[in-house]
């Protein structure tokens, strides 16, 4: 199986599909050199900074710098970028919602040898999610050119159906090759590793790393992104990085309050079109439910008018 | 059948065996009364201004005061009880670490009807999780005395091996009734609810629940304690709050950072140990 490659004009929907099928897909130019460039000039000094990784999983010659959306302004917009969210919103489109999980560019320096071939789902503690139910969806965004020479992501398509915890080598995988402006898109559940850097150039991708918003988040953004700068991000991209309560009511302050109020009072006042959002997703959810118990010859639990507000009575 | 009570010196192994049998065990007084008085002193201006419930679920005669590291200090004790802390992490044995997962006085009002029976897990989106696998353990302290006419917790019985989203009635439960200073812990898998409050009093518990560190938890503890609070914090409880990576790198901080180099630098982990 070869690793799909989609134009530019392609929609989530496409994406998702692809994804659902053979668990990952390679968007063409969907940025163009000049973007890119524009990107790396916000991202270098950052880079410049960080420290080599100390382990041999993340890389000893591998920089792996953060806290994206604090630092540069226009990773802000390719988090949100249409295709992301489209994509991410039918790719896990069976939770209630999603959230941001991590931001990361990551430069794997000349030299490194291949990374171990892993699931990006086994962050949430090596846990055996059913087939079919996607927990992650990741896009790797080529900031140089992706070869199977520099390094390029290994994958192997139509993984996502396979068998949790299976161990691979390098010749089970492709490379995912791809022009700098391409995006590289996978589930949480494709098998695949950053491949071993043979040139004599960094191989830089830029990873944004979207989850189901009931999971823990990889990167805390609350912590990496001050709160100073984020008074001052529009409001999707502050719900997506998780100042909005998740499923039911994961992630609230105080006294069951919208995390959204701790940046922007003015606008949470406990928003009631989330909450009306919320109740309408979680009647269809227990409507789901009910019919699936109905077949099991089950009674299903009533919660009609009954918010999941986390009790603990 | 009656959720087993125990004394506050038992054994982990002893408290694990009652709630493995029942779906919950109680431990009377494991601490003295007057020290929850201390506690509720310490509350009480906090419950005062919190609002009632806005639907039937939260309960519009109930108040559900959150952020009780911050606000209560004596409370922080109870968070790392040495009992319940190990009992938690015992019942959570599948994760490689637990986490906190809120912090909750919940003082229902006289009048109020009984709560919707649920199982706290449902949190998650309702996941169906394996049932030998647990993500929370909660623990309930008395801070008045629970009695079947004030609303003490309602549980069915060994429901903890029962299938997911089942329907129950009142009539399906015992009450959980225990003395002030006592503290009823069970899994998220047990089915339970408020009881209804026939009383004239309110009847106050004080919800802390731990759950599995790969998961998100229900309040925001990096938000709900301000940091200058949490530099004043003992390691044990900023780690259980979260200022800890979750498995393997969950919750790191920009360059892969212990969160702990955050609020206490002196404190953090290099590289990816936890």
């Amino acid at each position: 199986m070869k690793i799909q490659h989609l134009q530019n004009t392609v929609t989530g929907e496409q994406v998702a599909e692809t994804l659902n099928r053979e668990g990952v897909a390679i968007v063409d130019n969907l940025l163009s050199i000049a973007q890119v460039d524009e990107v790396m000039a916000e991202l270098r000094p950052w880079m410049e900074k960080t420290k080599p990784c100390t382990d041999t999983f993340n890389g000893r010659n591998t920089r792996r710098t953060g806290a994206l959306i604090a630092r540069s302004p226009i990773c802000r917009k390719l988090v949100m970028h249409p295709l992301a969210i489209s994509t991410a919103g039918k790719v896990l489109s069976h939770a209630t919602s999603y959230q941001l999980h991590l931001t990361q560019v990551i430069s794997v320096g000349p030299g490194e040898p291949a990374q171990a071939i892993h699931r990006d789902q086994w962050a949430f503690d090596l846990f055996s999610f059913p087939k079919g139910y996607e927990v992650q969806f990741n896009m790797i965004w080529a900031m140089t050119d992706f070869t199977d020479e520099n390094g390029a992501t290994r994958v192997i398509p139509g993984s996502n159906r396979f068998d949790d915890r299976l161990q691979f080598t390098e010749a089970d995988t492709l490379p995912a090759e791809m022009s700098k402006g391409s995006v590289l898109c996978y589930t949480g559940s494709v098998y695949h590793g950053a491949g071993a850097n043979r040139s004599s150039d960094a191989r830089i991708g830029l990873q944004f790393i979207y989850n189901l918003s009931w999971l823990r988040q990889e990167e805390n953004q609350y912590l990496a992104c001050p709160l100073e700068i984020a008074r001052t991000l529009p409001v999707e991209l502050l719900r997506l990085m998780g100042y909005a309560r998740g499923a039911f009511s994961l992630g609230y302050v105080g006294d069951l309050m919208d995390p959204l109020e701790v940046v922007r009072p003015e606008i949470a006042n406990d928003a009631p079109d989330q909450l009306e959002n919320t109740a309408a997703l979680l009647k269809t959810r227990v409507d789901r439910e009910r019919q699936n118990a109905r077949q099991k010859g089950l009674e299903a639990v009533d919660l009609e008018g009954a918010q999941l507000q986390g009790d603990k009575r | 059948m009656t959720i087993p009570h125990l004394p506050a010196n038992a054994a982990s192994q002893d408290v694990l065996a009652a709630i493995e049998s029942a779906g919950g065990a109680v431990i009377d007084r494991l601490v003295s009364p007057d020290f929850m008085d201390e506690i509720a002193a310490e509350l009480r201006p906090w419950i005062e201004k919190t609002p009632t419930g806005s639907d039937q679920f939260e309960g519009h005669r109930t108040r559900r005061t959150g952020g009780l590291i911050a606000r209560s200090p004596k409370s922080r004790e109870l968070i790392t009880h040495p009992l319940v802390l190990d009992v938690s992490k015992r019942m959570l044995s599948r994760a490689t670490s637990i986490q906190l997962n809120a912090t909750q006085a919940i003082t229902i009002g006289p009048g109020e009807p009984a709560q919707v029976i649920h199982r706290d897990q449902w949190a998650f989106d309702m996941y169906p999780f394996a049932k030998d696998y647990q993500v929370i353990a909660n623990a309930i302290w008395a801070m008045t005395d629970f009695t079947e006419q004030n609303g003490a917790t309602r549980v069915v019985f060994g429901s903890h091996r029962f299938e997911d989203k089942l329907r129950f009635n009142e009539a399906d439960t015992v009450p959980v009734e225990m003395g002030k200073g006592s503290v009823f812990v069970y899994p998220g898998t047990t089915y339970h609810g408020g009881g209804a409050n026939r009383s004239d009093a309110s009847r106050i518990g004080i919800s802390l629940s731990y759950s599995a560190s790969w998961l998100r938890q229900e309040e925001n503890q990096y938000l709900a304690v301000p940091i200058e609070i949490a530099r004043t914090l003992s390691e044990e409880l900023l780690r259980l709050m979260g200022y800890q990576r979750g498995a393997y790198a969950l919750g790191y901080v920009d360059d892969l950072r212990d969160p702990m180099e955050f609020v206490r630098p002196d404190l953090a982990r290099r590289g990816m140990a936890n």
